[in-house]
């Protein structure tokens, strides 16, 4: 924590030195193509993308897709070559080395060393584990728009009412789940995603704390790990114990309708969706936010933490002017305006700036939530799967897989977890 | 001027044909040659290797679970559009009062993108969000997980799209019933057929044409299905609901694989052209 | 069938059952005019105070309306194209009784839709063509055209021969024989294949999503836009949904009594 502040002081210091001689007009009349994934982030800046245009004369053309269609088109027009595409979204800690040796992310190294570079855009404020996201061997090939992972949410009032203690360590989960049952039959005491392809990103933090990893001391990919399992067997039971019906079916959508009702008791869900929480009637006031409780027995709280980046195309034919777009839409100045509309910024000197500070002081959720961002973005990590340099979303289907077994009943978590050694080894190279 | 000779009327035949041909090779032969160069094991830069893709497959248990998947489906779904189908088709032929729109309420559903099938599906069908298991409860009947269930979950699928392609079937029916030469009839009721025995020995065999026009529109989606599954489960619980075609879009576009997922789409390509082929082949029988 | 029964119960009784086909739809429009959080309430919500917030933020805050008219140049244009070149084929198919072209016009429906999005799109980049409406027109008549084709298949093997074989004895091109002589029956089948190659054109969302400039997107792959982490809309997307659906059903509404009036059995064959 004290680095981070001390970072931000430095930034701050840094930031008015230059400021005016920067040429913000020089591409002044080009047109950029951009690219961007629905996030709430996505929703916020669409609306602010006149004001670049004003300030600097380029025009932007922006789309806009749910995260598949997203990946379908973007994948379609990066294989086919597109210099259309100058700007677009891009998730590193799934797709950076792959897009990276396709040769689809511009070098940002050189842009960021040149004039092209506004001298108080101050790249260094960026938390440093969030801008290594973003480096494939030397280059930098993104720049992250925000912070994000999965938190742990749980209903205060009903926890008071039925006298449960906040689990302390995640082993205490089953305990705290079945005293609500018992308490309450019409709250689910548990709800987590359970849909193909999305549980890893709140199971990452079940496996790490119950003293897990994706791989064993040699390096060599493995599921079949004492911790891992527990992880697993933890995540998995709770569903099949106390989660709702048809979790295999459910992503962050069906969780946060589920909370958001109050029908469910705690989950384990994105800090995106905690904005869309605070819409529904009642929830400000019985919402808790924590990180998701360390494990007792490893002693270890190792939570999932990731960022949206945003990138310029290799193919782009004005990657400059799509640099200005970048840099501006990464900008101080815009993170501050979006910090204070619940986007976690990615800016160590906007993250502990007054404007983000004083809109979390107006609800104790709003302060909860940004102490936990705060603590998962220093102890956080951004695998939560196989390593492997090319086929990360495969690994995550195999997560997946693992666990729909344990929900199921179809196999324990030891049987399944075990099964996929081979599969999850192959990945790796 | 004299009667055109039969040569005249092969050569007048071959022009109609041709832009329809034109067009499908067109567009169709950049993409399957494509597809069949990356499932040889072309990469851009090498010529085509080999059949390891292939063989690949034929070992892969996940293929012959999605093959399985794609064809239960199949044949559930086709049997029961079909049958709903004629049997709604006749139910608005014979009672022509229905009109308007009340006709095009029961037409309406295969209106609605499959997308946006799926999506009401998501928010509906939820065992525990759900309007469906709320009017279950409503009648005193026990939940049910719809399309959670690993065992009911395929069935569940077929049922969804049964639920949106049976007025289509209907349509296509209808339209075959009126276009039914009226003579036959006459002929029909002179001999005195009349009720199931007219639609088993008259109707029937005329709807043929109409009937395989049905099935063959039906089983190229039915074979390649892909939207319901792809909002709603993603292909489970499990493998539940995994079929090629879910199969090949994962490898594709998820995984990046695309030399292997482009094996699963030719072999997916064969199976529909295989049952296309029979459709078509059997148009010479049932034709009157 | 010249007497069609009218019994007492054969309206309420189809009446009834339109209802319980539509539900889904129902659930969807009033879905439209709810909040997001109520959509998914638990148990429904059967009376709430209906918003028009979801159509605003549908056509205030997205390019929804441009969208749409994109969709029906798209679908209209299509579904033009592929009955243009569907009429001969199939007269020449039925006639003649072929296999192989009826299969053929099919090979755009066998493979997966990605297994094209990738080889179009590169296709049409080196053609220039790539974001333009020719483009998604084309992708789209590959599948109206077949569409077409077989719809008018068994109209076409219903017609009497001996009209066509007049026609041929006084000498009359085919050309001609098609359109003087063989559309006006078939016109039944016309309609029906319309009706179809709109709807599937209109609701196609995979090639549009590939193949679709900045200008050109259609309504159903900008409907997209409100599903995402932080940003799901049930609300404003059911009425995206709503609005998309809309089109289809007038126009069926619209055709389905020439589809019907006056011709009962046979009517056609004189």
């Amino acid at each position: 924590m004290r680095q981070f502040i001390i970072g931000a002081a430095v930034a701050l210091v840094a930031m008015p030195a230059a400021a005016q001689e920067f040429d913000w007009r020089k591409h002044d009349g080009e047109t950029i193509n951009v690219m961007l994934n629905n996030l709430a982030w996505t929703q916020l800046m669409r609306d602010r993308i006149e004001a670049f245009t004003e300030a600097t004369g380029i025009k932007v053309r922006a789309e806009t897709f749910s995260e598949e269609q997203y990946r379908t088109r973007l994948t379609t027009l990066l294989q086919g070559g597109s210099s259309e595409l100058d700007v677009f979204m891009t998730l590193p800690s799934r797709e950076a080395p792959l897009f990276a040796s396709n040769g689809w992310y511009a070098d940002l190294t050189p842009l960021l060393k040149s004039e092209a570079t506004d001298p108080a855009y101050n790249y260094d404020d960026f938390s440093a584990a969030l801008r290594q996201s973003g480096v494939v061997g030397e280059a930098v090939t993104s720049v992250p728009i925000n912070v994000e992972g999965p938190l742990f949410y749980w209903r205060r009032d009903i926890f008071e009412k039925c006298d449960v203690e906040k689990p302390e360590y995640l082993e205490d989960l089953p305990a705290a789940a079945e005293k609500i049952r018992a308490c309450d039959s019409a709250i689910t005491p548990w709800a987590a995603r359970g849909l193909r392809g999305t549980v890893g990103y709140p199971l990452g933090a079940f496996v790490y704390n119950m003293g897990g990893d994706f791989m064993d001391e040699d390096g060599k990919a493995s599921l079949c790990l004492p911790g891992t399992i527990k992880g697993l067997d933890l995540y998995g039971s709770m569903l099949r114990d106390y989660g709702p019906p048809g979790a295999t079916n459910h992503t962050f959508t069906q969780v946060m309708d589920l909370l958001g009702q109050g029908r469910v008791a705690m989950t384990n869900e994105s800090s995106n969706e905690f904005s869309t929480l605070m819409k529904h009637e009642g929830r400000v006031e019985d919402i808790g936010v924590d990180v998701l409780p360390g494990g007792r027995e490893s002693g270890i709280s190792k939570p999932v933490v990731i960022n949206w980046s945003l990138a310029v195309s290799g193919l782009s034919e004005k990657k400059e002017a799509a640099w200005y777009f970048v840099q501006w839409a990464t900008g101080a100045e815009n993170q501050e305006e979006l910090a204070t509309q619940g986007i976690a910024p990615s800016r160590v000197s906007v993250f502990n700036g007054e404007g983000f500070r004083n809109w979390a002081s107006e609800s104790r959720p709003r302060g909860e939530w940004l102490e936990a961002l705060l603590e998962i973005s220093q102890t956080g990590s951004s695998l939560y799967q196989t390593p492997s340099l090319t086929r990360t979303p495969e690994a995550r289907e195999i997560l997946s897989n693992v666990v729909q077994q344990i929900v199921l009943g179809q196999a324990d978590a030891e049987t399944a977890a075990c099964a996929v050694t081979d599969e999850v080894q192959a990945l790796q190279n | 001027m004299p009667p055109r000779s039969p040569g005249q009327q092969a050569m007048s035949a071959r022009w109609m044909i041709l832009p329809a041909v034109v067009m499908t090779l067109a567009m169709v032969i950049f993409p399957l040659g494509f597809a069949i160069y990356l499932s040889l094991g072309g990469n851009g830069t090498l010529p085509a290797l080999g059949l390891g893709h292939y063989s690949r497959l034929m070992a892969d248990p996940a293929f012959w679970s999605a093959l399985r998947v794609t064809l239960v489906l199949f044949a559930v779904a086709l049997v029961l559009q079909l049958v709903l189908g004629t049997a709604l088709a006749l139910a608005l032929n014979r009672y022509n009062v229905v009109r308007g729109l009340v006709r095009t309420a029961i037409l309406s559903p295969f209106m609605l993108p499959p997308v946006v099938v799926g999506m009401i599906a998501i928010v509906v069908l939820d065992p525990g969000l759900g309007a469906a298991n709320w009017i279950l409860e409503s009648l005193g009947l026990p939940h049910f997980l719809w399309l959670a269930s690993p065992r009911w979950s395929l069935l569940v699928v077929a049922l969804i799209d049964t639920w949106q392609w049976t007025p289509f079937v209907a349509l296509i029916v209808l339209g075959g019933l009126q276009a039914l030469p009226a003579r036959v009839y006459e002929a029909a009721e002179i001999d005195g057929a009349k009720g199931w025995s007219l639609f088993w020995h008259v109707t029937l065999p005329l709807l043929g044409p109409t009937l395989l026009t049905a099935a063959v529109l039906r089983s190229v989606d039915l074979l390649r299905f892909f939207d319901i599954i792809y909002i709603t489960t993603q292909g489970g619980p499990g493998n539940a609901t995994t079929t090629l075609n879910i199969q090949a879009y994962k490898l594709g576009f998820d995984f990046m694989d695309v030399g292997y997922a482009s094996s699963v789409m030719i072999v997916l390509a064969l199976i529909v052209l295989g049952s296309v082929v029979f459709f078509a082949s059997l148009r010479k029988k049932v034709s009157w | 069938m010249s007497d069609t029964p009218r019994s007492r119960w054969s309206t309420p009784v189809f009446t009834i059952g339109a209802l319980l086909f539509m539900s889904p739809i129902l659930w969807m429009a009033l879905s439209s005019l709810k909040s997001p959080q109520e959509v998914t309430a638990y148990p429904p919500k059967l009376l709430f105070t209906p918003t028009a917030a979801n159509y605003a933020e549908l056509f205030g805050r997205t390019d929804f309306l441009h969208n749409t008219f994109n969709s029906f140049v798209v679908a209209g244009a299509s579904t033009l194209l592929g009955l243009v070149i569907a009429i001969p084929a199939a007269f020449a198919i039925s006639w003649h009784r072929m296999v192989w072209p009826a299969t053929v016009s099919l090979f755009a429906r066998m493979a997966p839709g990605t297994l094209f999005l990738l080889p179009w799109f590169i296709m049409f980049s080196k053609l220039g063509m790539a974001g333009g409406y020719t483009a998604l027109i084309l992708a789209h008549a590959v599948i109206t055209m077949p569409l077409a084709l077989w719809i008018l298949l068994p109209y076409l093997d219903a017609t009497p021969r001996e009209i066509v074989e007049s026609g041929q004895i006084d000498g009359c091109r085919s050309g001609t024989i098609l359109i003087r002589l063989v559309l006006p029956m078939i016109y039944p089948g016309i309609v029906v294949a319309t009706i179809m190659s709109f709807v599937f054109s209109w609701n196609y969302f995979l090639f549009a999503l590939a193949l679709s400039g900045f200008d050109t997107k259609t309504a159903i792959v900008a409907s997209f836009n409100f599903i995402g982490e932080g940003t799901t809309n049930w609300g404003a997307l059911m009425a995206a949904a709503t609005v998309i659906a809309l089109p289809p059903l007038v126009l069926t509404f619209t055709v389905q009594r020439w589809l019907v009036s006056g011709l009962s059995f046979g009517a056609v064959k004189g």
